[in-house]
């Protein structure tokens, strides 16, 4: 009796596996590696959030993945601008027909509130803060309710795309009392610290702090092409194509304004192994980041391409070992120079990446021609070079490693290397590294750890050396938050410690000039210099490894995260 | 006189059993031999996916590295084995003790003075308090040397203390406690064993750096409850034979009875258990390794060579060899484990 019971069980189970079959509805199935942890207007999760939150809510301007331009989303057009000694004017006027889910015009005052919503006390906006600092005021043009010029300090090319990349959120749901409405936005950033005590800000705080903020579909709520219906931690994020949408009226203009999947599900699958089965079954048309070697078998076999399209577009993710520049260890330049000499990127790019990335001297992708220095040649793979530079820099070799007196004490050379746990490329390299290092008597020990681990040890300045992503754009070479030595300190987001008064300077210059020559000219010094400072090895800048449905027309692929439109894309049945 | 009992004769599958774990030892202390001797497993890129039984220098082909299979296989053997044998050695070692402690002394065995308990707190809050200090102030030494010379000085400060103690100045310090040595042990087991052992071996291993000697600490900590409270049980019962109370009345020490009357009715199934238990870890130590929790990338395992191949399919040897050898492990330690049990119950 038992035996047949679990030979029935069996059966059953066999059966029930053989039924899992291709999704047959119209809904575009994405795979996510993991859940947008939240989805609070101020304090979204991560960047699973933040492509949740481009289909729910609309910033006045965009950039168009087709061809990296910047766009108008809300905004009728860019910006006009206007400069004077000290500020300058960005003039916008949002478009007529846009409309809130109500049935409301999106106005001046809506951009307002979420202006002052990213400056107000009591709030989780930290980094907008520090973000959006350059914004001044905002004056509203009271003859057009739609129209209004934001204030900005200083000039920076980058601010004709900064001044209008915020999400504008509707005023009538996230501030039914008005609070926000009754302080102008230069007020709420003067006196931040005295409004924080009354009782009217707490009481918004409060509203606004709520979980249920985060989480409720009915909060949840804005001027994009999608409504947010459901959320099941762990397995799916559901969104629907809002039936009537104030941009199907419009006539002209709608470069930006397409949302053509009527319903976009996204898959919360963060095993890397199980999502590459759920792409083979067929039940997510698309997914990212596919490891290497799926990568390569699926494009050569049959059974897949007869039903994927394999993409491998560029991306402006840059793979990079960071050195502690305060370690007494890794303080003088050419002690890392040695260490860059360690690190064999050809061969790493062939092996680890498939030869699908690009090597690169500096933190500009080589894409960029104007600006990427070509004619600088980067450091070799030469452990000789490296045991004359490390002798260069005072370091003796002994039959266990290398040591050297420093202030009347033996250093050892002994490295410990952060890595991300359970990215297996990232091991992969700290694997060669080690094998590079051992064979010159530099033990380098591995040390795994959650991406937050690694960020609260590189903001203590706790470590030595660490391998990370950068996620660089082309639209912005203001370079002085992660480079300036003003941002040097323990807790600042220069975290390897980069930095003299010359490069100081270079960067002030690169963030101001707007002239593509003299620009192009002073990228290039500096990446001539971090090249000398080596705080930074470049490793190379990664492709994406994309499979999309063959069910799935009019597919845009991007350099741009996430890589690809997904409002373009058009499913067949 | 009743003839002593003459273990029965080896069946084919149990001398094979013995044979591979022999086979399994010497892979492990062999490659011992050859990371003491700096010759490691090493990874060649270009070499990356050869499949098995075309060349002679990697006759189970390489992994996504270029690693040698076979040579990674052996060193894996070693991580097995350390986290499989010492370890459970110890545990078995550390249930024994306490196990035994626990039924000899009972709930009123144990009686200290209130002042000898006082002092032994304060040594141990002032011990845990002036580590950091210790730590900082020799921050120059290796951690497993800086912890034994910490104990070792604090064992020899301590120890006068606690003597001294006898002779306490206040009334208060020569009251005696009775210290429930057995329903503490009880309390502790009941506890421990309610969490499930791979789950309390993935919640432990996030305290500390991953190594494979901490994650040897861990599974000693994890293990050391089922020959607690075997141990205890036999020991209790023993304890009911007459040849105790005997034993008691001629005034034999408790060292003599338990190495020459309880030790031996205690090795069958305390040898039972470290076979399954050790069984059973190979398969967690895998398991750890699989999921990436425990042990640093440089040390190779057989849970992590099969970790590395979910992504290709088409490396079949990165999944066959592996699991043989894992499941060939398992199952001999299995069947030396129903040897030693048939052997307990006969």
């Amino acid at each position: 009796m038992t035996r047949t019971c679990a030979k029935s069980l069996s059966l059953l189970f066999i059966w029930l596996l053989s039924c899992s079959s291709p999704s047959p509805d119209s809904a575009v199935r994405v795979r996510l590696a993991q859940d947008p942890e939240s989805l609070h207007p101020l304090s979204y999760g991560n960047a699973n959030a933040l492509q949740i939150f481009n289909l729910v809510y609309q910033s006045l301007l965009t950039v168009d993945l087709k061809d990296n331009s910047v766009q108008p989303l809300l905004a009728a057009g860019l910006p006009q601008v206007r400069r004077d000694d000290s500020l300058a004017y960005f003039t916008y006027t949002i478009r007529p027909e846009a409309r809130w889910d109500n049935g409301s015009p999106i106005t001046a005052a809506d951009v307002a509130f979420s202006l002052k919503l990213l400056h107000s006390p009591l709030l989780d906006n930290e980094r907008w803060r520090a973000q959006y600092h350059f914004i001044k005021d905002i004056q509203v043009n009271k003859e057009n309710p739609t129209s209004f010029t934001i204030v900005c300090s200083g000039y920076t090319p980058e601010m004709k795309l900064m001044s209008g990349d915020f999400f504008v959120f509707p005023a009538y749901q996230f501030d039914p009392k008005g609070t926000l409405a009754a302080v102008s936005y230069s007020l709420i950033r003067q006196k931040f610290d005295s409004l924080s005590q009354t009782s009217t800000f707490k009481e918004f705080a409060a509203f606004l702090n709520n979980p249920s903020i985060a989480t409720d579909t009915a909060t949840i709520k804005g001027s994009g092409p999608y409504q947010f219906i459901s959320w099941n931690a762990g397995q799916a994020v559901m969104l629907d194509r809002k039936k009537t949408w104030w941009a199907d009226k419009v006539a002209t203009n709608k470069k930006t304004l397409i949302a053509n999947p009527s319903r976009i599900v996204f898959q919360i699958i963060p095993d890397n192994a199980a999502a590459v089965l759920a792409l083979k079954a067929r039940q997510v048309d698309l997914m990212d980041n596919l490891p290497l070697v799926t990568f390569q078998e699926m494009k050569k076999d049959p059974a897949y391409t007869q039903h994927f399209n394999f993409y491998s577009p560029l991306s402006y993710d840059l793979v990079y070992m960071g050195m502690n520049g305060t370690n007494p260890l890794l303080k003088d330049k050419v002690t890392r120079q040695a260490l860059a000499h360690l690190v064999n990127v050809p061969q790493v790019i062939k092996t680890i990446q498939g030869g699908l990335a690009t090597p690169t001297v500096g933190l500009i992708h080589p894409k960029e021609k104007e600006f990427y220095h070509g004619s600088l040649p980067p450091f070799g793979f030469d452990p000789e070079k490296a045991k004359t530079l490390l002798k260069q820099a005072g370091w003796q070799e002994s039959s266990s490693g290398w040591e050297r007196n420093a202030n009347g004490r033996t250093q050892r050379l002994e490295l410990e290397l952060l890595h991300r746990a359970g990215n297996s490329e990232f091991e992969s390299f700290a694997l060669l590294f080690q094998q590079n290092a051992k064979a010159i008597k530099i033990p380098v020990t591995l040390r795994a750890l959650e991406s937050s681990q690694i960020s609260e040890r590189l903001k203590a300045r706790n470590y030595d050396l660490f391998l990370r992503t950068l996620v660089s754009t082309p639209l912005s070479y203001n370079l002085v938050p992660i480079l300036h030595t003003s941002n040097a300190a323990e807790g600042g987001s220069n975290i390897t410690g980069f930095g003299t008064p010359n490069t100081d300077q270079l960067l002030e210059k690169i963030a101001q000039e707007e002239r593509t020559q003299e620009k192009a000219a002073l990228l290039k010094q500096l990446q001539e210099k971090m090249q000398e400072e080596s705080n930074f090895v470049f490793l190379y800048f990664m492709q994406n490894k994309l499979a999309i449905s063959k069910q799935i027309d009019s597919v845009v692929v991007s350099s741009l995260k996430p890589g690809y439109d997904l409002l373009r894309f058009t499913k067949r049945k | 006189m009743e003839k002593p009992k003459t273990p029965s004769p080896l069946a084919w599958k149990e001398k094979l059993a013995f044979l591979w774990l022999v086979l399994f030892t010497c892979a492990a202390g062999l490659s011992q031999v050859w990371i003491s001797l700096g010759y490691d497993v090493q990874a060649v890129p270009e070499e990356a996916y050869r499949p098995p039984f075309r060349l002679m220098q990697h006759l189970l082909g390489t992994d996504q590295l270029g690693r040698d299979v076979l040579l990674y296989l052996i060193h894996g053997c070693r991580t097995s084995w350390l986290l499989a044998f010492p370890p459970m050695a110890l545990a078995t070692l550390v249930g024994i003790l306490s196990g035994t402690i626990a039924a000899t002394l009972g709930n009123n065995g144990l009686k200290i003075s209130l002042g000898k308990l006082f002092l032994s707190g304060l040594l141990l809050l002032a011990l845990f308090y002036f580590y950091p200090l210790f730590q900082w102030s020799t921050r120059q030494w290796s951690g497993a040397f800086q912890f034994a010379v910490y104990i070792g000085c604090a064992l020899m400060i301590s120890y006068p203390l606690v003597k001294v103690s006898q002779k306490s100045f206040f009334k208060w310090g020569n009251k005696k406690v009775t210290i429930p040595v057995d329903e503490g042990l009880q309390k502790i087991i009941g506890i421990w064993a309610t969490f499930p052992k791979l789950l309390l071996l993935l919640i432990l291993t996030l305290f500390t750096p991953f190594s494979i000697l901490t994650l040897m600490f861990w599974i000693c900590a994890t293990y050391w409850v089922l020959p607690a409270r075997v141990s205890r049980g036999m020991v209790l019962q023993l304890q009911k034979e007459s040849y105790y109370e005997t034993a008691q009345a001629l005034g034999i020490p408790f060292k003599r009875v338990f190495t020459h009357f309880m030790w031996p009715q205690l090795k069958g199934p305390l040898l039972t258990n470290f076979c399954f238990a050790a069984s059973g870890l190979l398969g967690i130590g895998s398991t750890l390794a699989y999921l990436g929790i425990g042990l640093p990338a440089d040390v190779p395992s057989w849970g992590k060579m099969l970790a590395n191949a979910r992504f290709s399919l088409e490396a079949w040897w990165l999944i066959a060899f592996p699991s043989v050898v894992l499941l060939a492990s398992i199952f001999s330690l299995q069947v030396i484990g129903h040897k030693f049990s048939s052997q307990a119950k006969a």
